[in-house]
């Protein structure tokens, strides 16, 4: 890492221990979140927006990633009350959160990778549809499987382990780890991938091992990413982790330019805060006595629609944006333009 | 004129396919137009036909200007494209993908007629025309792929590449039915890379290259040009 | 073991249930084989005509008939406008800003209803004449499950009709097959893929008729599952197929009806799962279905 790097990180750490003393409990809640999304949107972009497959997985592996978490940090004491079904060794066990966190993503991964098998032999597109339908696979053996998951009551009582300085540290984490991935060798041929399967495949690239890559990389933050959700909301439940999540994890996707990171982290921001504050006007409007639940949603939904008429790029249109260098005699140079909407 | 192309400039995003080429085709005759892979011969009749837009310059149909209009507009008007690599209707029988060809036009009792002309033309179509065309063989395909854009009842037929991947005694078979074409009148602009067979055939040739039209005029004229011969003639 | 009977009630029930999934499925596919879009918003619109059949029959006195023809056809009205508005000014993007784009179709749906209608079930009651069980010889079936099963036939013999015998009908094969080929034969595109949206949104409306009937209560979400469900059926069938989507459909049906009929009723629970576990499977064994008519390409 060089100086301007450890620059911003403890910029952005000296801001954090400023909103941490600053600001109340449901704005470090909504700060949290954000960084959570982040996690989420970078993740997603390594397949949906590098390497040009589609997955709408990202609910399902969280859902993984909070399930096997939360039975890993739950204490003994309440496990014998909650679960008393649950296999001794697994009953007895208490796992750090750093620990349970990671694990929930191994699994997340694992399972990416079993499906990845049958669907990333096919065009990109089947993914769509095989993501979705682990979807409602995880949620019906999150249903079914009582003696582990409580079945449609959820579990509650987590011990709620998620701050601000765990989702910034796993957020800065994500952006390392995919960046580097990205403008590596593995990068280089997933963008081949994106732009011409049939050529990269021709030029020596194993296709499906990338996509794999990409999915299963993907797949582990989504499990982060729900670990952290799990112990900051400190309940989940078999429908915690819905079509509506992914949805929006696409939608910060594609506003802020799939196949750019910086993209994806602005996305990220700004349809988090957007939603939020229009979710608070939404309550206070009314059409007839009745609030207009659901306008919120109709608002995302028919800009993303005009989005993807008239900028299809999203914000940045996949380009990187540089912060300042501030230690460097040398001008930024201005990076290739990665053109991903072709 | 018939069909006017005026420094049409064509883009596949930021690479130039066509550098501002013209050309007309007159009632009545046998244009081509030879050249070799990538020269941009098959854009050229896709711009004509409205499936790609030109970034600049015009294509002009009995004087009106056509280069904005839809594929299916253009067709109406009387421009029909027989694509290159045939791309016939595979999951469609003999008979359906000749309708398709017709799909335009209202007057039944010329459709008919047409349709008993070109099984007249290829008789091999008549005796399939119950059959799924993908069952048809390369040459019988081609066949289906010329009749079915006859079927529109074209003032001018664009025709891309019609002997590509054909056996040589098949492509002389496809020339021969050219010929006749044009004996009964059909406006043609041909598109070849054989360029021997279609200068043989054609009244005026162009020459594309990379995106330019490096030399036109008569046919017979050009296949005796010094250059022509040893870039598409074989010496 | 399972007696004589028992099979024969059960192969009633995948009929029914195959039924609805084989009409919804066909709309998936028309659309998928021309355009390559995975419309998520096809099961919505099943979800708003079963919503539209529910005011009728409450608000006015129109024959039942009406309360499934009128929906169908308003909701052939929508599909299509929701192309014209949505899906239209991104004709020649890629495919995956269409994939985008039919998630937001989607949400606007749903959400619309919730906003409109709020997000609480309704019961979708028809007459008892019509839910109540018969027994005939060794089944047991309603009046409803004859009519679904009869009128999804029905609606299928007449796409069959139309898909061979009219000329948009053969255009829409055409389409599929390969659209630019059928743009220079002068097919206009724009109105076969308008009648394809009007077609599929219509035979999603009377599925969601059907759907309603026999579970009894609606709500805004209940499109979700049938769509990605019958997109597994059009899958097994082979996507871009109307045989093979009538076929998948059907086969799932009975499908998941013997999962739940035939193994240990402890299971029974896992039905969806075992759904999109059957669609990995076929994807791994046989990843163009069965009738595939369209070539995938890899990329």
């Amino acid at each position: 890492m060089n100086k301007n790097t450890l620059f911003y990180l403890a910029l952005l750490t000296g801001l954090l221990f400023l909103a941490q003393s600053l600001l109340n409990d449901y704005y470090q809640r909504v700060l949290a979140v954000v960084f959570i999304n982040i996690i989420l949107t970078v993740s997603l972009n390594l397949t949906n927006g590098f390497v040009g497959d589609f997955s709408l997985g990202h609910a399902a592996f969280m859902s993984i990633g909070a399930y096997l978490s939360a039975v890993l940090t739950l204490p003994p004491a309440s496990k014998a009350g909650l679960m008393p079904q649950l296999p001794a060794w697994l009953g007895q066990l208490e796992v750090p959160f750093l620990a349970a966190t990671i694990l929930g993503g191994l699994l997340a991964a694992l399972v990416a990778a079993v499906v990845g098998i049958p669907v990333l032999r096919l065009r990109g597109h089947y993914l769509a549809v095989a993501t979705l339908g682990l979807m409602v696979i995880v949620r019906v053996v999150a249903i079914n499987w009582t003696a582990v998951t409580r079945g449609a009551k959820g579990i509650n009582g987590l011990p709620a382990f998620t701050n601000l300085w765990w989702v910034f540290g796993w957020a800065v984490v994500t952006v390392y780890v995919v960046w580097r991935l990205v403008n590596s060798s593995y990068g280089r041929a997933m963008i081949a991938i994106r732009e011409d399967a049939t050529a990269a495949a021709a030029r020596g690239v194993n296709v499906t091992a990338h996509r794999m890559l990409a999915f299963c990389v993907g797949a582990f933050f989504a499990g982060i990413a729900g670990a952290l959700w799990g112990h900051l909301i400190t309940a989940i439940t078999p429908h915690s982790f819905s079509f509506l999540i992914t949805f929006n994890v696409v939608v910060m996707l594609v506003v802020g330019g799939m196949g750019s990171i910086s993209g994806s982290i602005l996305g990220a921001t700004v349809m988090t805060l957007v939603p939020e504050f229009l979710r608070r006007v939404e309550t206070s409007l009314s059409l007839g006595g009745h609030p207009l639940y659901g306008l919120s949603q109709i608002i995302i939904a028919v800009t993303i629609t005009l989005v993807m008429i008239f900028r299809r790029q999203g914000l940045l249109g996949g380009r990187e944006v540089q912060l300042p260098r501030l230690f460097d005699r040398q001008r930024a140079l201005p990076q290739a333009r990665v053109d991903t909407t072709g | 004129m018939l069909l006017e192309v005026e420094n049409l400039s064509v883009y596949y995003d930021s690479i130039q396919a066509l550098k501002g080429i013209s050309l007309q085709v007159d009632e009545g005759e046998l244009v081509t137009i030879v050249g070799s892979n990538g020269a941009g011969k098959t854009t050229t009749l896709l711009t004509i036909s409205g499936i790609l837009r030109p970034r600049r310059g015009t294509v002009r149909f009995q004087g009106q200007d056509i280069t904005r209009l839809a594929p299916h507009e253009i067709v109406r008007r009387g421009i029909s494209h027989c694509p290159e690599g045939r791309q016939i209707f595979t999951g469609l029988t003999v008979m359906e993908n000749l309708l398709m060809g017709a799909y335009h036009r209202q007057d039944r009792d010329q459709v008919a007629r047409d349709l008993a002309w070109v099984q007249e033309l290829f008789p091999i179509l008549a005796a399939r025309r119950r059959q799924l065309a993908g069952t048809l063989s390369g040459g019988e395909q081609q066949m289906l792929a010329i009749a079915r854009a006859l079927m529109s009842c074209p003032k001018v037929l664009l025709l891309d590449e019609p002997s590509l991947g054909l056996a040589p005694m098949l492509v002389d078979t496809i020339f021969e039915v050219i010929q006749q074409l044009c004996a009964q009148g059909v406006t043609i602009l041909l598109v070849e890379q054989n360029a021997y067979q279609a200068l043989r055939v054609a009244d005026r040739a162009y020459v594309l290259e990379t995106g330019v039209i490096k030399l036109s005029g008569p046919a017979q004229e050009l296949a005796r040009n010094e250059e022509v011969k040893k870039a598409y003639l074989g010496g | 073991m399972f007696s004589l009977p028992y099979i024969a009630q059960q192969v009633v029930n995948g009929l029914t249930l195959g039924s609805i999934y084989a009409l919804v499925a066909i709309g998936l596919s028309i659309v998928y084989g021309i355009l390559r879009l995975i419309n998520f918003a096809h099961g919505d619109l099943l979800m708003v005509g079963a919503y539209l059949a529910l005011a009728l029959l409450l608000n006015t006195a129109l024959p039942l008939g009406a309360a499934v023809l009128l929906p169908m056809i308003i909701v052939g009205g929508v599909g299509m406008l929701v192309e014209r508005l949505a899906y239209r000014p991104l004709r020649g993007a890629p495919e995956v800003a269409m994939l985008i784009t039919s998630l937001a179709v989607s949400s606007v749906i749903q959400n619309g209803t919730i906003m409109t209608l709020s997000a609480q079930p309704r019961a979708f009651r028809l007459p008892q004449e019509l839910i109540a069980q018969q027994k005939v010889g060794v089944v047991s079936f309603s009046t409803l499950d004859v009519l679904s099963v009869a009128m999804a036939v029905g609606l299928m013999a007449l796409l069959t009709l139309f898909v061979t015998r009219t000329r948009v009908g053969i255009a829409m094969r055409a389409c599929a097959e390969n659209l630019r080929a059928a743009r220079l034969m002068g097919i206009n595109i724009n109105q076969v893929i308008a009648y394809a949206f009007a077609i599929g949104s219509a035979l999603a409306a009377a599925a969601g008729f059907m759907w309603a009937g026999r579970f009894g209560s609606i709500e805004p979400f209940m499109g979700f599952l049938p769509g990605l469900k019958a997109f597994v059926a059009a899958v097994i069938g082979g996507i871009g197929s109307i045989p093979g989507a009538m076929l998948g459909g059907y086969l799932l049906g009975f499908a998941e009806i013997f999962f739940v009929g035939f193994l240990p009723p402890e299971l029974s629970g896992y039905r969806d799962a075992f759904v999109f576990a059957l669609l990995l499977l076929v994807l791994l064994v046989r990843p163009r279905g069965l009738l595939a008519t369209v070539a995938e390409r890899e990329g």
